[in-house]
């Protein structure tokens, strides 16, 4: 594996060994290979998880980081993303993360950039967010060990969610049954796309739900014209303690990408509660999988 | 000079015979079975080859002036002339627009620097291509104005359509409309579908197109006009165009080769050159095309030959502009997608690619061989097998969807006013 683009990309092999990796670095059992390696996070797009997650996950792997800022670099100057990176990887960078607003734009600069850098998606538009899957995947297993015939409800905006695309991606592959809910406004503007189930109605998508993914419904959107206020969502969509007791399975656990919306996708209560909790180990799983993904990548360079 | 053993094909009177063309000074002289040359009478022997009228295209963008890095006047005949084109009518939406008598006179005067090659500019039909002044219409087309068009733009204002196509048809000129609902159309880059959703990309959907055909017919309907519809190429559009052929509309349609031979499925890796207006469709949609074809609701094939630079077709999909280099695959993907495998016949396609948008345009000279008139024509090897390479286009938009595509029957010579120019 050289590079971390999307999840179809990958095998199931290459996931799982990931998967295991993380759990050794988790368990302190695994010493890192790519030391005094250079990594430079890219984020053109606001980001307080993956960019810290990514940053920790190189310290705890011995790395030097470059925290690129994307708002004061060269490319505010006109430089374009291709002649960035090339120039990075001649001052010894070894790896990048992206995190961009436009969809593809990785695959887009990939054919350009002739020179051997590592590429690692962290996130690109309404298209992949790789490390995302990895983690929640991750977590899942953690949580409820085998997911084959297990059942994810993946509940709020997913017409732009790249957290959405790459999970069904990795679930599908696992055998998951995935089912996806949200408003017709907030939907993929192609079912056909994917072969999950659509539900504009939450309490059939999460019935029985081993899992239920809540996505941020992002308040920017309802203010763009063709759509309703937020509170037209939060009325029919919004999941509290009461509708995962009463329709999903007992064990369910409850994930969200993050940042919440608190009281709009999720309520406070629930966030805050016992079930909630389940969303700070997956953002702590993710430092863990983010150093898997990291030695995988660069271990082989010299 | 004597072009001797060719197969003529000549759709305008379904002729398809194998004789000899005698060309004296740019005139066809005789069309026979065995003419004897005269003495030192050069002699060509076409001898398992096709000769047509040349090839026409009513729908391509030179970009000169203005957009010089992209194309040029230079460029793109010689891009054309290389394509088996022998004469072409370029859009408006250049920089500045041909709205007005003293560019369209520049574009002419530049056009005949480097060649003879039939040259018949499309005007805007509004001014500045804004949708709200009506051109000069009597003044440009006594300057060389073949028809008009906003094309890179729809026309939505209904009103000023209606009065344009009154006035313009009133001077036995036609509006070719760019059919598309820009409200839908926003911000969008490939069709909308399962593609685009699996990419997140922002869908264009087919109903852009069929939505302006739709209110675009109600209107051509209210004032019996004449009416061309550009580059078509959705199921929907064609269901329309059809039916108002049938009410007796005087409506005629194109499509392209990028709408027979390619589809959404095969964008691959976000590479902005499939990226074009109207977005590769779905196959259903390619399959109503070919239909389209061969039943007559879409008259004719032109390239929207609309190039752009290589480092502008490199930017992310979403920043790349829309528009593929046309000419010098346009008669290649028609005769393989088309005719080679036995979706239309040589005839009928010859017919969509030079009689027809002749006839559609009133282009003189072009899109028969008759005695008498100017020899204006292609020399085509219908079986020569070839692989497009991209690099040794004579465009300056040196990318393209068909690179490295392997093509079935290939233009040979262009002859423009008895002039030959070989192509390799």
């Amino acid at each position: 594996m050289e590079h971390l683009i999307d999840i179809k990309s990958i095998s199931k092999e290459e996931i799982l060994n990931i998967i295991n990796l993380a759990k050794e670095f988790k368990n302190g059992n695994k010493k890192s290979d790519v030391e005094k390696k250079t990594l430079a996070l890219m984020f053109y797009e606001n980001s307080t998880r993956t960019r810290c997650s990514f940053e920790i996950a190189g310290q705890k792997l011995g790395m030097n980081i470059i925290n690129f800022d994307a708002n004061h670099s060269s490319l505010s100057k006109g430089e374009s993303l291709k002649d960035t990176i090339e120039n990075l990887y001649f001052l010894g960078v070894n790896a990048v993360v992206i995190r961009h607003s436009l969809s593809g734009i990785i695959n887009n600069v990939m054919r350009l950039v002739k020179y051997p850098i590592h590429f690692v998606n962290g996130g690109d538009g309404t298209h992949a967010h790789p490390s995302q899957a990895l983690l929640d995947f991750y977590t899942m297993v953690e949580k409820i060990g085998t997911v084959e015939g297990k059942k994810i409800a993946i509940v709020g905006d997913v017409s732009h969610s790249r957290v959405a695309k790459s999970n069904i991606s990795l679930l599908s592959k696992f055998g998951v049954d995935i089912h996806l809910c949200a408003p017709t406004y907030l939907q993929f503007e192609n079912e056909q796309a994917f072969n999950v189930q659509y539900h504009s109605n939450v309490k059939k998508a999460i019935d029985g739900a081993n899992v239920v993914m809540v996505l941020r419904v992002q308040n920017e959107r309802h203010e763009k014209e063709g759509y309703p206020e937020s509170s037209e969502y939060k009325r029919l969509y919004e999941i509290d303690t009461k509708i995962l007791k009463e329709y999903a399975a007992d064990d369910v656990i409850l994930m969200h990408p993050g940042p919440a919306n608190r009281n709009i996708e999720v309520s406070s209560e629930l966030l805050d509660n016992r079930v909630g909790k389940t969303i700070l180990e997956q953002a702590q799983n993710g430092v863990y999988v983010r150093m898997a993904i990291l030695n995988t990548l660069l271990k082989g360079d010299r | 000079m004597l072009l001797k053993n060719a197969r003529i094909i000549n759709p305008k009177t379904n002729f398809d015979e194998i004789s000899d063309i005698r060309i004296e000074n740019e005139i066809i002289k005789e069309i026979a079975v065995n003419i004897l040359p005269e003495t030192n009478e050069e002699v060509i022997d076409l001898t398992g080859k096709v000769v047509t009228s040349g090839l026409v295209d009513i729908h391509c963008h030179l970009r000169e002036p203005g957009f010089n890095a992209k194309e040029t006047i230079k460029t793109g005949i010689a891009s054309a002339i290389n394509g088996g084109y022998t004469a072409i009518c370029p859009m408006a939406n250049t920089n500045p627009q041909v709205d007005n008598a003293t560019t369209l006179t520049y574009t002419i005067i530049k056009a005949k620097e480097v060649s003879d090659i039939g040259f018949y500019p499309i005007c805007a039909v509004t001014k500045g291509l804004n949708n709200e002044k009506m051109v000069n219409v009597s003044e440009l087309l006594d300057n060389g104005a073949i028809a008009f068009s906003d094309d890179g733009k729809p026309v939505e204002n209904m009103h000023l359509l209606r009065e344009a196509l009154k006035y313009i048809n009133s001077h036995n000129a036609i509006i070719i409309s760019h059919s598309e609902d820009s409200s839908l159309a926003n911000g969008g880059v490939i069709n909308e579908g399962k593609v685009a959703t699996r990419l997140g990309l922002k869908g264009i959907p087919n109903i852009t197109e069929s939505l302006a055909v739709a209110r675009e017919l109600e209107v051509v309907r209210s004032v019996n006009g004449k009416y061309h519809f550009a580059h078509i190429s959705t199921k929907r559009s064609i269901e329309l165009i059809r039916q108002a052929k049938k009410d007796g509309l005087n409506v005629t349609a194109e499509t392209a080769p990028h709408y027979f031979s390619l589809t959404e499925d095969d964008i691959v890796d976000y590479d902005a050159k499939y990226k074009v207006n109207p977005p590769l469709r779905t196959k259903e949609d390619l399959e109503a095309v070919i239909e389209g074809l061969k039943d007559g609701t879409i008259d004719v094939i032109a390239t929207d030959h609309a190039p752009h630079t290589v480092h502008e077709k490199q930017l992310p999909i979403q920043n790349a502009p829309m528009g593929l280099a046309g000419f010098e695959t346009s008669l290649g993907i028609t005769l393989t997608y088309l005719v080679h495998t036995g979706k239309l016949s040589l005839m009928d396609a010859i017919k969509k690619l030079t009689y027809a948008p002749a006839s559609i345009l009133n282009i003189p000279n072009q899109g028969s061989i008759e005695v008498g008139k100017e020899a204006n024509l292609t020399v085509i090897d219908l079986n020569e097998e070839w692989i497009v390479d991209a690099s040794k286009f004579k465009s300056k938009c040196r990318i393209s969807p068909f690179d490295g595509y392997k093509l079935k029957g290939k233009q040979k010579m262009t002859i423009i006013k008895g002039k030959i120019i070989n192509i390799g």
